[in-house]
Formats: C-alpha cells, sequence, structure tokens
C-alpha cells in the first residue's frame, strides 16, 4: 500500500502504528496499491482527529496562544494567495505579458519602469510570503513586521513609495465567496499585524514551530499559478479556492469534534470577520456572484456549529 | 437529547464484541464484524485504528501479543475487564430501547397513512 495514504497522520503515529495499518490495509484489498475511496476518505478523517488530539496533548503553550497562530497563518495565507502568480514570475524573471494581474507590471526586472507603468522594487506578495514562512517557523516578530510593511503599502499615497509601486495601493485582495478586499482595505492587514503583535509579545518561544515542509503545497500552488497563468480573479481559481476553504472548514470541525478544544475557532472567526466587513462595507461592487446575505450565512454558520461541537464534544467521553 | 452516560458507536461496539471470543488482530475484527452483522457493517482501516487508539486509551482494550504471518507483523487486541463490563451495559440499554418498540408493534396496528 502507499504511504501517502498516512499523509494525514502525525509523525509519531505514523512510527507507532503505520507499518501495522498498512499491513491491515494490504490485507484488506490485496494486490491493490490503493483502497476504496471510502477508506482513503476514512483514513484522511483518522489522520486529522489523530493530528488534533497531539496538538491539544502538547501543553507547551495555552490553547488561546495556539488559536492566535493559526489564525496569524490562515490570515497570511489568505494575503498572499491573489499574489501567487506574481510572486513565482518575480522571483523567476517571468514577464507575463497580457496575464499580468490587475495591477500595472513594471517590467522584466523588479527594478525597470515599464512604458505608462510605475517602478516598483519589490512585488507585494512577497510581505504575505514573508509573514507567513516567519509564523510557520514560529518567529512573530518577523511576521510583525512584514505586516506592519503591509499596512504601509495599502495606507501611504501611491505616489509617495516605489518600494512596491501602486501595488499595494491598487493590486488585488482576496476575492472569495463574491467578497471583495483590495489590498488598500486595511482590516486584513491591520488584523494579522495585530495577531503577530500578541504573538510577539506572549513569549514566542512557545510557539509552535512547523516543519519546512509546509510550504511544499504554496510553492506548488505558485508553480500552478505562474506556470499556466491563472490569475486570482478567474472562475477556475475562485473554484479551486472555494474547494480549499471548505476542505478547511471540514478539517477544522473533525479536529474540534475530536478533541472538544475551541483554538480552531480562531482561524474560522478571524476570515468570518475580515470577509464580513468587506461585504458590509462594500468598498468595491464587483466580483459578486451571491447575494450578501447568503455570504454572510455561510460566512458565520461554521462558528456556530464550531461552538457547539466543541461543547457538546466536551460532555462525552468517548468520541463519536 | 441529553445523555448522561456515554455510548458506543456503533463500530466501537461491534470491535468490542468481536474481541469477547480472544484477542484478535486489525483485519480479523473487520472480518468478525461483518460477519456477525451478515455484511451490513464493513469497518474501514482507518476508522478501526482511530477507535481501537481511543478505547485503548480509555482502558476498554489493550494490545496483547504480535505474529509474524507472510512477512507482516500482526499485533492482536483483547478485552479488558473494564471493556466487558461496558459492552455489557451497552448490550442491555439496547436490548431494553429494542423491547420499549418490538414487545408494542406486535399489538399496535399500522395507523392509517
Amino acid at each position: 500500500m502507499n504511504r501517502l495514504l498516512l499523509a494525514a497522520y502525525p509523525e509519531p503515529y505514523r512510527s507507532r502504528h503505520g507499518e501495522e495499518l498498512l499491513d491491515c490495509l494490504a490485507e484488506a484489498y490485496p494486490g491493490r496499491s490503493w483502497p476504496p475511496p471510502r477508506e482513503v476518505v476514512a483514513l484522511a478523517r483518522a489522520g486529522v482527529r489523530a493530528r488534533a488530539r497531539a496538538v491539544v496533548e502538547d501543553t507547551a503553550r495555552p490553547w488561546w496562544l495556539d488559536g492566535i497562530h493559526l489564525a496569524a497563518l490562515v490570515l497570511a495565507a489568505l494575503a498572499l494567495v491573489p499574489y501567487l502568480q506574481d510572486v513565482w514570475h518575480w522571483a523567476l524573471r517571468i514577464d507575463p505579458g497580457q496575464h499580468a494581474i490587475a495591477f500595472q507590471f513594471s517590467g522584466w526586472y523588479p527594478w525597470a519602469q515599464g512604458p505608462g507603468t510605475r517602478a516598483r522594487l519589490l512585488p507585494y506578495g512577497l510581505l504575505p510570503l514573508v509573514s507567513l514562512i516567519a509564523l510557520l517557523r514560529g518567529k512573530p516578530w518577523i511576521a510583525l513586521q512584514a505586516a506592519a510593511a503591509m499596512i504601509y503599502a495599502g495606507a501611504a499615497p501611491a505616489t509617495s513609495t516605489e518600494l512596491f509601486g501602486d501595488e499595494g495601493k491598487a493590486g488585488l485582495g482576496y476575492y472569495g465567496l463574491g467578497t471583495p478586499i483590495t489590498a488598500h482595505d486595511l482590516v486584513l492587514s491591520g488584523t494579522l499585524c495585530a495577531a503577530c503583535a500578541v504573538l510577539t509579545a506572549c513569549r514566542p518561544s512557545r510557539l509552535r514551530r512547523r516543519s519546512y515542509r509546509w510550504l511544499v503545497p504554496v510553492a506548488l500552488a505558485m508553480y500552478v499559478a505562474g506556470g499556466l497563468h491563472v490569475i486570482s480573479v478567474s472562475p477556475t481559481f475562485q473554484r479551486g479556492l472555494f474547494a480549499l476553504e471548505v476542505a478547511a472548514l471540514i478539517a477544522a470541525w473533525v479536529a474540534t469534534a475530536a478533541t472538544g478544544d475551541h483554538r480552531w475557532l480562531f482561524p474560522v472567526a478571524a476570515v468570518a470577520f475580515i470577509r464580513t466587513q468587506a461585504i458590509v462595507a462594500q468598498p468595491e461592487t464587483f466580483m459578486q456572484s451571491f447575494p450578501d446575505l447568503v455570504v454572510l450565512t455561510l460566512l458565520t454558520a461554521p462558528l456556530f456549529a464550531l461552538a457547539f461541537t466543541a461543547q457538546r464534544r466536551q460532555g462525552q467521553a468517548l468520541a463519536k | 437529547m441529553t445523555r448522561q452516560n456515554p455510548s458506543l458507536t456503533e463500530p466501537q461496539y461491534f470491535i468490542l464484541a468481536a474481541l469477547m471470543d480472544g484477542p484478535l488482530h486489525g483485519y480479523g475484527i473487520i472480518k468478525v464484524a461483518e460477519q456477525v452483522t451478515d455484511g451490513r457493517l464493513r469497518i474501514a482501516v482507518g476508522t478501526l485504528y482511530g477507535a481501537l487508539e481511543r478505547m485503548e486509551r480509555a482502558g476498554l482494550v489493550a494490545a496483547d501479543h504480535e505474529e509474524i504471518v507472510d512477512g507482516r507483523a500482526r499485533r492482536y487486541y483483547k478485552l479488558t475487564e473494564d471493556g466487558t463490563a461496558m459492552l455489557s451495559r451497552e448490550a442491555l440499554r439496547m436490548q431494553q430501547a429494542a423491547a420499549v418498540v418490538i414487545g408494542r408493534s406486535r399489538d399496535a396496528g399500522a395507523a392509517p397513512a
């Protein structure tokens, strides 16, 4: 059986029960390298549960601090999403030509000034990427500086800086589920900055340090978006993002149901807050594919579902 | 509905029931559970090991011994005293619940549609 089936399980569980589990699968489905889909789903669910229990049992840090750390990670990823293509092109010196995302591209080299465009030294997407890597490695003071630079790029007058050109002002933000957020809407970068400030203030040495392997899906997403020129406002990108968000929500629910812990409410609440305010503030009206009320319900319902699940699980000795 | 005492899920119940006749390895438990339910319940491997781990922590089952068969290490699991007591309580609870319906359904006629 393929060892990838155990990918959802944490490392200690894999080394303790991995072989036994694969042997059992091989006995149940002889001659096959992959079991039927129901077995794959059951393994993924059991893996998320085992991972969630391992997180909760690690008492080196308070649950709320881990929750804020998770929320900061999700917000940094959220801010990076629209710029995956741009960062990839910038890093590999690729001219996107007609595939450039909404802001004006300033030329082949980052310091060059294209015809009718403003020069920029760095892509705006580098800031959320730095923030994400720093948070993964448990270094919130670096993420704090990157988040502060995001606020600066979004708040400074467009003519006052050539660091990010006008990308911070006119660049894209997050567009999932008909919720437009532009880079100059400072709630996303402000909330990320506040979360990083709390993490920095609360003894960052206690934060969880995640493996660099978590960057593999980020690099893969950059490769796909940059290589295939999939811009973030395209329907394909939006559908992929929607599927990813639903999968993340299900994982948060499975983790909450398995442990009764409230920490996974933090990232869900942070995303719901950012997008709800964007709907209420309505900075732009484009990319609105659903009525506001539907989007608001979809955003807030998981919060109540998670809170109820955690409460219910705490009253039971054995999880389902 | 509020539950004062946690009850077993269906896979947990049949895993414990499969171990009543002695220690079994993972696939052995799946086969026995399938047989006693006439093929209705086929426990997924991920579900089985998740349930075994939780019940092992709760003291309902325990790892027994290991055997090498066809080059594969098989770990056997056995029922503990707590597990046996829990299984008996659950069986009694379900028997009482079933009696409420089965006892009446013979006497009472079906309501008109």
